[in-house]
C-alpha cells in the first residue's frame, strides 16, 4: 500500500536521514522505532509530504506521491497525527472532528451557497458524532477540547485522524505521556480500527509494550539509517537493535 | 451560534424600524452610513478575522466597487440596480487576481503587498486620467430615477432602505459563509496551519475563497458610497476608510460576525459626536483604539468569538450514522483512563 524506497533527506550537513526503504501491505500495522533522533519523524514528514526528500521515492496505492504538498496527500487517504497534538483547541470534541470530516462535506463555493447543503451538513454532523463513540469519547461530546485530560486528548487525536477518513493512518506517538494502562487500551482501539475504519497503519511510537502488541512488523532506525526490520520477535532479539537502544556489552 | 443569528436578526429587524422613530435627513445620513460601515466592516472581518491574515489594503476592493459603479453609471448609463451588484462582481474578480498573488504570502509580507496593491490602484486612479478623470474624480453618479423628483428626506429613506438590504445581505452571506463546511475548514486554517493539512485542507483554496467573498462585499459597499455621495476621487484608495474599517473590527470584535456590526455603530456615532473636537478627533480615537487592545482584545463582542459546535443527540436517528462503527472493538472509557487503571487493578 505505501512503498518507501531509499529516502534521505539532508539539512545541510546533517543527513538526517539517508537511503530508508520500507512498505506497508494493507490489513497491516507497522512500526517505525529508534533512539531519539534516529529521524522517525522526519521520516514521517517526508512521507507526507510536509518536507521534500533529497532522494528516494514514496509510492502510496501505486500513486508517485514523492514530494506532493500535505493536504493532497491526506486528500489521497493518507492522514497523519502531530507528535505534539493535532486538535485545535479552541473547539470543542465534536467541534474537532466535525472540523475533520471536511473531505466529506461541501467544498464548493457555489453549492455552499445555493444548492441544499443541509442534508449533507446533517450526515455530516452524525458522522462525526459516531467516530467521537467509536474511541469511547461519547461523554464528552460537548467539552471544550482545552479542558480534556493527556489520556483524552490522545484518543481526541486518533477521533480526529479518522476523522479525515484516512486508508492509511499514521501516528506519531500516540501514547506518549500515557500510563501501561491507558497505553494498552489505545492498543487495543488501535487493533480494532484497522480491522473496520483504515486499511493500514504506520506507527511512530517510542511504548515498547505498545508497539510489540500492536505491529506486524517493525523497522528500527538508528543515525538515519535503517538498522532492522522484521517482525517484533525477530527485531527484539537482534543485536543491532539491543546496541543502538542499551550500547555495546562490555567486552 | 444562535446567539449570533438571533443578534443579528434583531439588528436587522431594529434597523428596519429606525425611520419610524426618527424620520429626519440628519438621522438617516447617520442610518445610511452605518449601513455602509456594516458592510466594510464585514468584508474586512471575514479576511482578518477567518483567514487571520491582515490585508492594510483592503480598501482596494472599496474602491474598486466605488470606481466601477461610477464609471459604469456616469459612463454607460447603467441603472443602479445593475451598477452595484457590477461593482461587487469587478471587486470579486479583482478579489481573485490579489489574492492568487497575495495569499501566498504570510503575516507582515502579505500586509506589505496587500498595502501596496491598494498604493498602485490609487496611483492609476489619480494618472488615468481617461478613465478615472484624475483626482478630480468622477462626479454625477446618478441617483435612481424613482427618486429622482423626491425631497431630500425621501431620498435618503430609499438609500437608508437600499444600504439595510444590502449590508443584510452581506451578513447572510457571511453567516452561511462562516456556519458551513468550508467556513470551519477556514477557522481550521487560522487555527492552525499544519493541522488543517494533515487533514486535507488546502489553505490556500480557502483563503482564497473567503478573500473572493470579502472582496465582493468591500465591493458592494463602494458602489453603495459611489451612488450616495455619488462622487468617487482617488481618495477611496487612501488609508483613512482603511484606518476605520480596522478600527470597527478591532472594537467590535474580529472573528465574530456581530463584532463587525457593533463596532461600525460605535464607530459612526463616535465620530458624530466627537465633531465638536475638530482635530482633537483623530487622537482620541488613537487613544480609543489602543484602549481597547489593552482591555478588550478580543472587541467587545469577543465573548462569542469562541465557536462551541455541539451536537444534540436525536434518539431514533442514533444508529443511522453514516460511519462504520464497530461494536466489537473495546471501547475506551475516558473515566477508566483517567483513573489510570485503577478500574482494572
Amino acid at each position: 500500500m505505501l512503498e518507501v524506497n531509499g529516502l534521505s533527506k539532508q539539512f545541510g550537513g546533517l543527513k538526517a536521514l539517508s537511503d530508508v526503504s520500507f512498505s506497508i501491505r494493507k490489513g497491516e500495522i507497522m512500526s517505525l522505532i529508534g533512539p531519539n533522533g534516529a529521524g522517525k519523524t522526519t521520516c514521517l514528514n517526508l512521507v507526507t509530504g510536509f518536507f521534500k526528500p533529497s532522494a528516494g521515492s514514496v509510492r502510496y496505492c501505486d500513486y508517485d506521491i514523492t514530494g506532493l504538498p500535505p493536504y493532497a496527500a491526506a486528500q489521497r487517504g493518507l492522514v497523519r497525527t502531530f507528535q505534539k497534538t493535532n486538535v485545535l483547541r479552541g473547539l470543542t470534541v465534536f467541534g474537532n472532528v466535525l472540523t475533520d470530516r471536511y473531505r466529506h462535506g461541501e467544498r464548493s463555493l457555489w453549492r455552499t451557497f445555493f444548492a441544499g447543503g443541509v442534508q449533507r451538513e446533517r450526515q455530516l454532523r452524525d458522522e462525526a458524532a459516531a467516530l467521537i463513540e467509536t474511541v469511547g469519547l461519547g461523554a464528552r461530546m460537548n467539552t471544550d477540547a482545552d479542558s480534556l485530560s493527556c489520556g483524552e486528548l490522545r484518543l481526541l487525536e486518533v477521533a480526529v485522524a479518522l476523522g479525515a477518513g484516512p486508508r492509511l493512518l499514521i501516528l506519531d506517538e500516540p501514547a506518549a505521556g500515557l500510563n501501561t494502562h491507558e497505553a494498552d487500551r489505545l492498543g487495543d482501539v488501535l487493533k480494532g480500527l484497522v480491522k473496520e475504519h483504515v486499511e493500514a497503519m504506520l506507527l511512530v511510537e517510542h511504548n515498547m509494550a505498545l508497539v510489540m502488541a500492536v505491529s506486524d512488523h517493525i523497522v528500527v532506525l538508528d543515525f538515519g539509517r535503517k538498522i532492522a526490520a522484521g517482525t517484533p520477535l525477530e527485531v527484539r532479539t537482534n543485536p543491532d537493535v539491543v546496541t543502538a537502544y542499551l550500547g555495546k556489552p562490555a567486552a | 451560534m444562535k446567539f449570533e443569528r438571533n443578534f443579528l436578526l434583531a439588528a436587522v429587524a431594529l434597523a428596519a424600524l429606525v425611520p419610524l422613530a426618527a424620520y429626519n435627513e440628519y438621522a438617516l445620513h447617520i442610518g445610511i452610513m452605518i449601513m455602509f460601515s456594516v458592510m466594510l466592516a464585514t468584508s474586512l472581518n471575514l479576511i482578518v478575522g477567518y483567514v487571520g491574515e491582515f490585508p492594510l489594503g483592503h480598501t482596494a476592493f472599496f474602491g474598486i466597487g466605488a470606481y466601477s459603479a461610477a464609471l459604469l453609471s456616469a459612463r454607460l448609463g447603467l441603472p443602479i440596480y445593475f451598477t452595484i451588484p457590477l461593482a461587487g462582481i469587478v471587486a470579486a474578480i479583482s478579489g481573485l487576481a490579489i489574492g492568487a498573488v497575495t495569499l501566498r504570502l504570510r503575516g507582515p509580507f502579505f500586509v506589505i503587498v496587500t498595502l501596496c496593491f491598494a498604493e498602485v490602484l490609487r496611483l492609476v486612479a489619480n494618472n488615468w486620467i481617461d478613465l478615472t478623470n484624475g483626482p478630480m474624480g468622477v462626479s454625477g453618479i446618478a441617483k435612481p430615477p424613482s427618486i429622482a423628483g423626491a425631497s431630500g428626506v425621501q431620498q435618503k429613506l430609499w438609500f437608508y432602505y437600499a444600504g439595510l438590504v444590502l449590508a443584510a445581505a452581506s451578513l447572510l452571506v457571511s453567516y452561511r459563509f462562516v456556519y458551513s463546511n468550508i467556513g470551519r475548514a477556514a477557522v481550521a486554517v487560522r487555527e492552525n496551519r499544519f493541522v488543517a493539512q494533515s487533514i486535507g485542507i488546502w489553505p490556500f483554496y480557502l483563503g482564497l475563497i473567503t478573500f473572493v467573498l470579502a472582496a465582493a462585499v468591500g465591493g458592494l459597499a463602494g458602489g453603495f458610497y459611489a451612488h450616495y455621495i455619488s462622487y468617487v476621487g482617488p481618495e477611496v484608495f487612501g488609508f483613512s476608510f482603511m484606518i476605520t474599517m480596522i478600527i470597527m473590527v478591532l472594537a467590535g470584535g474580529k472573528g465574530t460576525l456581530a463584532g463587525p456590526v457593533v463596532g461600525a455603530v460605535l464607530v459612526v456615532f463616535l465620530e458624530e459626536y466627537l465633531r465638536d473636537f475638530k482635530d482633537l478627533r483623530f487622537s482620541i480615537f488613537g487613544l480609543i483604539v489602543v484602549g481597547v487592545v489593552i482591555f478588550l482584545p478580543r472587541g467587545l463582542m469577543g465573548f462569542i468569538g469562541r465557536r462551541h459546535e455541539s451536537y444534540e443527540r436525536r434518539p431514533a436517528e442514533s444508529a443511522k450514522g453514516g460511519v462504520k462503527r464497530d461494536r466489537r472493538a473495546p471501547a475506551l472509557e475516558p473515566a477508566g483512563l483517567n483513573r489510570g487503571g485503577a478500574a482494572d487493578a
